[in-house]
């Protein structure tokens, strides 16, 4: 049951071009209550690189979650357009991008098991096979145990797994994770986001990430985009050139901390700017 | 069970019986409007073993389920759409709204014109008075689903007919089991009413016949057995939502 790197569930090659993310002149705006529109994205241009592992951080209702959710095709842009490899996204592409929520979104009438199963329900997998493979991706996230219980009976780090779990199912190459552990206190974040990175190292998938969690941001990213206030612009983009694979150890060394202060004095005042819109 | 919760369980049935009893035989409402709960348990041990009860139990529980299901499968049918498109919403939950707000009784006369006072007019009575909680409960289920569950669901790929049985149709499920619930009483509050009003057979009809003939401990018979007869409903009910659910995971 202990298989994760060796897994044949692992990641299967693809071509140069399918697994790299294209966002161009993206442009995202909303419709407030009251009737007039706010420009979430403006403007935001970004490629990410095949297997690589790339952080948004910005400050809190900043447009993030905006770029993501174009990117996964759950919102249409009011501008510009996303490509991954040469497709041009028009709607969810659950064969090449999977999620991960910031709540975790399980449903919470299926069970653990249930609910990575229905990531591969959705793509008409057969029974047994798909039962099969949600095992399986249980065990990766150390869930064996947990796989016949209700979203209601596990803790908010269970969930944040059983949401890995989902998304690694259907073994897509891109991942976009919104704020993953934002609903966990900090010792379940730190331990999870530790736990995470062994897996997605060995799993080598295109992932964007959305975090407003410094030192998470470093700590697991190969690029940190910092974003500036609503309307989301790029501010800096910051390699984070610390080998891999990573041990918790590197968070107190020279190299992280100064990249952290460096992020830190870029969002201070976007936060600040931040607090103030509406 | 411990002895406590035994206590807290029969206490508040166990002194209504109590108090029953004691006003019927120290004569303080006259047994003839109040007889004792013992006259009545007999009465009861008559009604039960008489066979011409049953048939009488029998078309109260089809016009029920009957009157139910329509109105069970309007509601639902009606409600999915208008809980899931905001402008639907908007035009018509108020509409509905106000019209559950009617004392529909008064719509009696007029069914019984159009469907004669037969089994038919009972099953619209009851189906009338069912659909309302059962539609208003489906809207806001269905407009309270969590977003986020069904952004979930888009993008592992489900959407049209299979995003609604996969993710809405689940996550509006225990809101519209209370609608349903609420309707199958009040459609048998409408059918036995509606037998009680202008019936021939029926729970309703056999209070109505009891009660006009001045047969009192006979209509509280009556009124016991269908007391029973709403717990065996309920009771149904319960089993739709223990197989609904489990049927889901």
């Amino acid at each position: 049951m202990l298989k994760n790197e060796n897994s044949p569930e692992g990641r299967q090659p693809t071509t140069e071009s399918e697994a790299r993310i294209f966002v161009e002149d993206l442009e995202v705006a909303y419709a407030t209550p009251s009737g007039s529109r706010v420009h979430a994205v403006v403007d935001f241009s970004l490629d990410i690189r095949r297997g690589e592992f790339l952080t948004l951080i910005g400050p809190s209702g900043c447009g993030k979650t905006s770029i993501l959710k174009a990117v996964g095709g759950l919102i249409t842009p009011d501008g510009g357009d996303v490509r991954i490899g040469d497709t041009i996204v028009t709607g969810p592409v659950p064969d090449q991008v999977a999620y991960v929520f910031q709540d975790f979104a399980l449903f919470p009438w299926r069970t653990a098991l249930g609910n990575v199963e229905v990531a591969l329900e959705l793509k008409k997998v057969p029974k047994a096979e798909r039962r099969e493979r949600a095992r399986e991706a249980l065990a990766t996230v150390g869930l064996a145990d947990a796989a016949d219980r209700h979203p209601h009976e596990l803790s908010g780090g269970m969930k944040q797994r059983v949401a890995v779990a989902r998304a690694l199912v259907s073994n897509c190459d891109v991942l976009l994770l919104d704020e993953p552990f934002g609903a966990l206190d900090e010792q379940t974040r730190l331990v999870l986001g530790t736990e995470l990175l062994r897996i997605l190292e060995s799993l080598g998938k295109t992932i964007i990430f959305v975090t407003h969690n410094l030192q998470e941001a470093v700590y697991l990213s190969d690029r940190v985009v910092a974003m500036s206030a609503r309307p989301a612009r790029i501010k800096e983009i910051i390699e984070v050139d610390i080998p891999r694979p990573r041990s918790p150890d590197i968070m107190v060394s020279e190299a992280f901390t100064e990249i952290q202060r460096h992020l830190f004095s870029l969002l201070y005042e976007e936060s600040a700017l931040a607090m103030n819109q509406p | 069970m411990t002895a406590t919760r035994l206590g807290i369980y029969l206490g508040v049935p166990f002194l209504i019986l109590l108090a029953w009893f004691l006003l019927a035989i120290s004569e303080v409402v006259n047994p003839f409007l109040l007889p004792s709960p013992i006259e009545v348990a007999r009465d009861l041990g008559t009604v039960l073993t008489d066979s011409a009860t049953y048939p009488h139990l029998w078309t109260t529980l089809r016009q029920v389920l009957l009157a139910f299901g329509l109105a069970a499968a309007l509601g639902i049918g009606i409600g999915l759409p208008i809980g899931w498109y905001r402008t639907l919403r908007k035009a018509y939950e108020p509409v509905l709204g106000m019209v559950y707000a009617v004392p529909l009784v008064v719509l009696y006369p007029v069914i019984a014109l159009f469907f004669g006072i037969g089994a038919t007019s009972k099953i619209v009575f009851g189906a009338l008075y069912a659909f309302f909680p059962i539609v208003l409960a489906t809207i806001s289920a269905v407009s309270l689903v969590d977003q986020n569950l069904v952004s979930a669901g888009r993008s592992m790929g489900a959407r049209g007919a299979t995003l609604f049985r996969t993710v809405v149709l689940p996550a509006a499920r225990p809101r519209i089991m209370v609608g349903l619930r609420l309707g199958i009483i009040l459609a048998t509050l409408a059918v036995v009413g509606g037998q009680y009003i202008a019936g021939t057979s029926g729970l309703g009809y056999l209070l109505a016949t009891a009660g006009q003939s001045f047969q009192t401990v006979l209509m509280f018979a009556y009124i016991v057995l269908t007391l029973a007869f709403a717990v065996l409903v309920n009771g149904l009910m319960a089993a739709l939502d223990h197989y609904t659910n489990r049927s889901l995971t």
